[in-house]
């Protein structure tokens, strides 16, 4: 059975989510999406269905792990996969406020949710202008743009270029692997947008944190998130780092937005890949190192009050 | 073990997949199905009728206190359908699905879901019963003078006779996906998100909680004389007796069919014998009477069996699964 692959649109108040899903949706892509809102604007298209829900948070404990997942979401994709119609992409918009977790986790626990769906991205858009302000007065605002697999910066036309390399740097402070696509009104082609499969352990081949491990005395620093890389060439016990990352996510899950990692394993001929959620995990061999390659291990947290000392002592302790 | 395929009774493919399966009083069939029709059919007979019942999909099926069928789709829609008569529209909400319908025969009273309302249709009148979260589920007690709602942290009990009332609430922390009433009215179960069961004795709140699933319960189906529920969620059907004072309390559930790779999906029970019927995720449907170690055994395809109805006297088993498969069998 295919998987219908979902997309996150994150973002706060005003930044232009909105925009974003009338332009999916008014392009000509002869397609067919579903969009679950929280509130209908002026979206709705012809060829695609738009759902209207309301976010519901609940806690679920599933075994050892406690997590957020979203309720209304569980329902209404097992209600749309009931239709005849199937979709090629189901998009997903959160509230201004909302804290992406949730949405997320609910793709990595909920059965029924992993079987006929699976996530492609979470998007953030980001508003330029006000983006600053926003991170000094909220925590959403931050925690959005840690989440994101890419970054929509919209109204750039709206600040200068100087303005707009502070805010990326800002944005680089938080998450140092999405992608950044300027925008003004969110023009951006689709296929930027959707089909992005950064869920997909297989396409991830590289890891190339654009800012490592930044100074944290930054004065501008309004939240604690900040992003950690580790790497080495030496290779790892697989025993060791696949413990290690076990113990960390269960201790430290609740401060861990997202983690990625591509590891060279002692006597193994592919590289192991992972991917977390705070404390979700997904791991799987992925590619073949190939003859002469130099094999390297990088893993990537994103986090609140992240001890990159300490993280990097847990890390040398897994060398084989 | 070999595997037969349905060979007895009628077979019919849709291009939609089926959604629920319901019988009326007159022992007229109905397949919901996920293009928004209903196709109705007599037990025994090749031909179905099809009804234009929704615009999107059909999310529920019930059947109607006396005559046809109520169903609940996407396009927030409640209606009434009867076979060979135009549907009729009893309620529209505006963006919100109707995802559950109850119906109680004794009073003659309809209730169904809208996001986080409980619609309830005296006939005169249609009462509004709010919570705080979605209504997830929906139950008449056996009376039909009382409703169950499921939903996030428990079940609110309403008196069917007022609108202006405080609902009497049984905790339980957790999301609550679907409630049932036993039919001595003594007991409600829930379903819930964490793969368990959760119960509550009526007369003093008393909980129960009943786990141990490998999967999500998304069916569960008391026995004709309400001494047991037969359950999904498990490679077998999990029956919990419901006989004495504490129901389930401090008792092991038994098991019943044979174990195979699959788990089951949907559950049902004859209303007239000791036989129970359930259907699995690799598209096998098997029934079975109680204490006889004979299992009726078929194949209907390879989809997950989506839906499982007996009819009012027993004669036939209608099936259908989440690609459109569907089938009505004898039951001998």
């Amino acid at each position: 059975m295919s998987q219908v692959p979902v997309t996150v649109l994150t973002g706060y108040l005003g930044a232009g989510k909105t925009t974003l899903l009338n332009r999916i949706l008014t392009e000509q892509h002869g397609k067919k999406y579903a969009v679950i809102v929280n509130e209908f604007g002026e979206i709705g298209i012809d060829n695609d269905l738009v759902v209207d829900t309301d976010e519901e948070v609940f806690e679920m404990n599933n075994g050892c792990i406690c997590c957020t997942v979203r309720g209304d979401l569980i329902r209404i994709l097992g209600g749309l996969m009931k239709r005849k119609d199937k979709f090629d992409a189901i998009l997903v918009e959160t509230t201004g406020l909302a804290d992406p977790s949730p949405v997320v986790q609910t793709f990595f626990v909920d059965d029924d949710v992993k079987e006929r769906t699976k996530l492609d991205s979470i998007t953030t858009v980001v508003d330029a202008k006000h983006v600053l302000d926003r991170l000094k007065d909220t925590h959403e605002a931050a925690e959005q743009i840690a989440f994101a697999d890419q970054i929509i910066l919209n109204k750039t036309d709206l600040v200068s270029e100087d303005d707009l390399k502070r805010v990326e740097r800002k944005i680089r402070e938080l998450n140092p692997l999405a992608p950044i696509h300027r925008t003004e009104r969110c023009a951006i082609a689709l296929d930027k947008v959707l089909g992005r499969g950064a869920f997909d352990l297989q396409r991830l081949l590289d890891l190339e944190p654009e800012l490592l491990n930044p100074d944290h005395d930054d004065h501008e620093h309004s939240s604690d998130i900040a992003s950690v890389s580790l790497s080495t060439k030496k290779p790892l016990d697989g025993d060791k780092i696949t413990k290690w990352l076990q113990t960390l996510l269960a201790e430290r899950g609740q401060d861990l937005l997202r983690a990625k990692g591509i590891l060279d394993i002692k006597d193994k001929d592919e590289r192991l890949v992972f991917q977390a959620v705070h404390m979700v995990m997904d791991g799987a061999f992925g590619k073949q190192w190939k003859d002469g390659e130099k094999r390297f291990s990088r893993i990537v947290f994103i986090g609140r009050n992240l001890d990159e000392a300490e993280l990097e002592r847990g890390f040398s302790a897994c060398v084989a | 073990m070999p595997k037969p395929k349905v060979t007895a009774g009628q077979q019919w493919r849709f291009d939609a997949p089926v959604v629920a399966i319901a019988f009326d009083a007159e022992g007229q069939g109905a397949f919901a199905l996920g293009d928004g029709t209903l196709r109705t059919f007599t037990p025994g007979d090749a031909e179905t009728q099809t009804v234009e019942a929704h615009q999107g999909a059909t999310l529920a099926l019930t059947a109607h206190p006396e005559s046809g069928f109520l169903s609940g789709g996407d396009d927030g829609r409640l209606v009434h359908a009867v076979p060979g008569e135009a549907p009729r529209e009893l309620l529209k909400v505006k963006s919100r699905w109707i995802e559950n319908i109850a119906a109680a025969p004794e009073t003659g009273l309809i209730a169904c879901t809208a996001g986080k309302s409980v619609h309830l249709l005296t006939g005169d009148e249609t009462i509004v019963f709010p919570h705080a979260t979605t209504a997830a589920g929906v139950a008449f007690d056996p009376k039909g003078r009382r409703l169950a709602v499921a939903h996030y942290n428990g079940v609110s009990l309403w008196w069917t006779k007022s609108a202006e009332q405080q609902p009497k609430l049984f905790e339980w922390k957790g999301s609550h996906i679907a409630v049932t009433w036993s039919p001595d009215g003594r007991f409600l179960v829930t379903s819930m998100q964490e793969s368990a069961l959760h119960g509550w004795r009526i007369e003093d709140g008393a909980n129960m909680r009943m786990s141990g699933y490998p999967s999500k319960i998304k069916s569960m189906a008391w026995d004709r004389r309400g001494r047991s529920l037969f359950t999904a969620g498990a490679d077998r059907v999990v029956a919990w007796p419901f006989t004495g004072r504490g129901g389930p309390m401090e008792r092991d559930p038994v098991q019943i069919g044979p174990a195979r790779d699959a788990m089951i999906q949907i559950v049902a029970a004859h209303p007239e014998a000791d036989i129970v019927a359930a259907g699995t995720t690799d598209g096998a449907v098997w029934f079975e009477e109680i204490g006889d170690p004979g299992t009726n055994f078929m194949m209907l395809n390879a989809a997950k069996i989506a839906a499982l109805a007996f009819s009012p006297e027993g004669t036939h088993l209608a099936i259908g699964d989440e690609e459109g498969n569907a089938a009505v069998v004898p039951v001998v």
